[in-house]
């Protein structure tokens, strides 16, 4: 047992003094927190066309400041080499969170940028990655009554929105693992700028690197319902049109579940024939409509009022990608599934996506409606 | 005399012994060299593996339990088997250093960036040492605890339960690989079961039965079965092209978890897989020792092991970068796999030919 404890004596102190020849002082670091990749303004200057504003922020230590350095460069680590030369602190990767990509430049493709954040190993692929309306510089340099820096500040909103709503985390790993995957394309949060806030403004459509489309804001629960598992989402409905009995209802806390159904792989003819099954059950908390909401039987009026207004956005959203040809919602995963895998390759998906025939069928269910009838 | 190895520890010996820094890229290899659903390739290598254990089990009962160096001696002459012995020292040793410098290698993509590479080897090579002057049941003991800490990662699988979806394992099998289907890539899937092969260096530790034996085929089902998580993993965790293009699969996966007061664990993790390597490199230079001291016998046994670590830390003072050593690694690895199956098969009939003139010298004894 003896010899066994100078054996571990003997790893730590190794490790311990392999530390003393290739130090990190805390205090000696500056950690960028974010990162903004935008075109420059002014792009009628030629010469700048190939190169990029960045801009980084490095909290200071009291957590309520940061420290701001924009410079243009060609990649990111030219410019680092520039913020270097100003910053009284060895900047470092090691806590980046967010990399904030502008849309003009999202549209152009950001594949190089994703690529060098992917392969430097003190970069982490939890780094959310988003796409910003409007400047991302100025939304970083504006100071927020939420308090703390425009970092921490997203920080903080994607946590919530993410953990409550149906907003998809979108990072280096979702956004690698999807810009890779043949049957669907990547999506990544649109973040824009107020004078008094910052807000998700939509869910950005990729096709590979490349910004196509956008998901409203207002649409953003039935993407989520589409896209994956929903665990707790919110969503308000406008009931508008003759079809509708109700007013406007929200439902709460609900809950989704999707299946796909590939019944006809795509053929040289005809696009592939899927079927997209929802399932969405939660609480009604706001009921405004003539007929009420006090019986079983006018709770399940208003179930298939809510799934028939659920298929419509859900349809308008298929259609909005098919047009984009980004299958963000990742049907072709299934249709991959459903055919030969030799077959699989030889065909443009995104092409072929854009002519499926998709239809969503949803069933709704309502788990209780508060505490009056 | 001694005391005898059980099963138990023979497990957990083959199960360290195979485990080196192959695993970090095996998701990768075999989504290049097979394609989808890679992960089955390895249900059909594992039982090559497992017959290859059986051979070394069969050697065992065959040669009553001969260490390997009594059965060569009892056959050739030394002139013939000091040669053999010198080269097999000399590659033992070699590969023992060139999994420990791979490792380095590796570990300093992620920490320690501007350390020297060979003070950090040093490190390695001092801790090395004091396993290394162990007997084979002490070496043993020790693997016993690295493998609570290696084995413990494994509890960490059910952390990407959440982001693992089985679509993207897609239902077509072996289908769009970088590379041709070949022998050679199959053949370099298989490397990462190279390890057990050095249990024929503790025969004489084994009791006389050879029940242990069950230990290693069931350590080696432990590893496969730790392998093909990770490799399962890794294909519903990544999309299927993008395990291609990552270079080492494993450690991206542990990138990912994230701890409310701890994120970026890998750092913490990987180190972790020293152990592992640590082990693989103990036992190669284990073997190469052994082999020199019957070339030279009257070498103390500390002034040996202390001559084959500064041996390793010359040779890994070659290699100075990943690309170099990774295709050395690859090399010797093959090399050793073909050994592994060479050794009991070449080993078999000196075997049968000494048991059948023990027994004939037996019976002549008795019939004088």
């Amino acid at each position: 047992m003896g010899k066994l404890r100078n054996l571990v004596g003997v790893v730590a102190l190794s490790w311990l003094l392999a530390g003393c020849g290739d130090q990190r002082v805390l205090e000696k670091m500056g950690f960028i927190r974010t990162v903004a990749y935008e075109l420059p303004d002014g792009e009628e200057d030629e010469g700048k066309k190939e190169k990029i504003k960045f801009t980084i922020s490095i909290p200071k230590l009291n957590q309520k400041e940061s420290i701001l350095y924009t410079t243009i460069a060609k990649t990111a680590r030219e410019a680092r080499i520039d913020f270097d030369r100003q910053n009284d602190r060895r900047i470092v990767n090691g806590q980046l969170r967010q990399a904030l990509f502008g849309e003009s430049l999202a549209r152009e493709g950001v594949w190089e940028h994703i690529d060098s954040l992917i392969r430097d190993p003190s970069i982490g692929n939890r780094v959310h990655f988003l796409v910003v309306e409007g400047s991302a510089e100025n939304l970083m340099r504006r100071s927020y009554p939420q308090g703390g820096t425009a970092g921490e500040y997203i920080d903080n909103l994607i946590r919530t929105e993410t953990g409550t709503l149906n907003m998809p985390d979108t990072n280096l790993y979702s956004f690698t693992r999807d810009y890779y995957d043949d049957g669907i394309e990547p999506i990544a949060a649109i973040i824009r700028g107020n004078p008094g806030s910052i807000e998700f403004s939509g869910i950005a459509l990729f096709l590979k690197d490349k910004m196509v489309g956008k998901v409203p804001p207002d649409d953003m629960p039935y993407f989520g319902a589409m896209y994956g598992k929903v665990k707790s989402g919110d969503l308000f409905m406008d009931f508008k049109g003759e079809q509708y009995s109700s007013d406007a209802s929200s439902m709460l806390y609900f809950s989704s579940t999707r299946k796909v159904k590939v019944n006809a792989p795509p053929s040289e003819l005809a696009g592939p024939k899927v079927t997209l099954k929802l399932s969405l059950i939660g609480s009604i908390l706001e009921y405004f409509g003539p007929s009420g909401i006090s019986n079983a039987d006018q709770q399940v009026r208003l179930e298939s009022e809510i799934a028939m207004l659920v298929k419509e956005k859900c349809e308008e959203l298929v259609r909005r990608m098919q047009k984009a040809h980004a299958d963000a919602i990742g049907i072709g995963q299934y249709v991959r599934n459903a055919m030969p895998y030799s077959e699989w390759r030889k065909l443009d998906w995104a092409e072929t996506f854009s002519r499926a025939d998709i239809d969503v069928q949803v069933k709704v269910r309502i788990k209780n409606a508060g505490k009056i009838i | 005399m001694k005391e005898k190895i059980n099963g138990f520890h023979l497990a957990l010996f083959i199960y360290m012994c195979e485990l080196d820094v192959t695993v970090f890229s095996l998701s990768r290899i075999t989504a290049e060299n097979v394609g989808t659903n890679g992960w089955a390739a390895l249900l059909l290598l594992s039982p090559v593996a497992l017959f290859n254990i059986y051979l070394y089990r069969l050697l065992f009962r065959v040669g009553e339990g001969r260490s390997a160096f009594e059965l060569l001696e009892g056959v050739l002459p030394n002139w013939v088997l000091f040669p053999a012995y010198a080269v097999l020292a000399f590659f033992w040793v070699t590969l023992g250093s060139m999994i420990g410098k791979n490792f380095m290698l590796i570990y300093q993509t992620f920490a320690f960036q501007t350390t020297s590479p060979r003070l950090l080897f040093l490190l390695y090579c001092l801790v090395v040492y004091p396993l290394l002057i162990k007997d084979a049941y002490s070496i043993l003991k020790a693997i016993t605890i690295f493998f609570i800490l290696t084995c413990a990662m494994n509890l960490l699988s059910p952390y990407f339960f959440g982001d693992w979806k089985l679509v993207r394992l897609t239902t077509s099998f072996f289908q769009g690989g970088d590379r041709a289907p070949s022998f050679h890539g199959w053949f370099e899937i298989y490397l990462v079961f190279v390890g057990f092969e050095v249990v024929l260096f503790l025969f004489p530790y084994l009791d006389k039965k050879g029940a242990a034996f069950r230990g290693a085929y069931i350590g080696h089902l432990l590893i496969t079965s730790v392998y093909l998580l990770a490799v399962i993993i890794a294909f519903g965790f990544f999309s299927f092209q993008e395990v291609q293009v990552l270079q080492y699969p494993l450690i991206n996966t542990l990138e990912y978890i994230e701890l409310p007061f701890l994120n970026r664990m890998e750092n913490l993790i990987f180190t972790g897989f020293l152990f592992a390597n640590l082990v693989s490199t103990v036992i190669y230079c284990y073997a190469g020792k052994l082999t020199l001291q019957r070339i030279v016998p009257r070498v103390p046994d500390k002034l040996m092991s202390a001559l084959v670590v500064a041996a390793v830390f010359v040779i890994s003072g070659f290699f100075h970068i990943l690309r170099d050593i990774e295709r050395w690694l690859q090399t010797g690895l093959m090399t050793e796999a073909i050994l592994s199956f060479a050794m009991p098969l070449a080993l078999l009939p000196m075997a049968a030919y000494l048991k059948r003139r023990k027994r004939r010298q037996s019976q002549r004894g008795k019939a004088s």
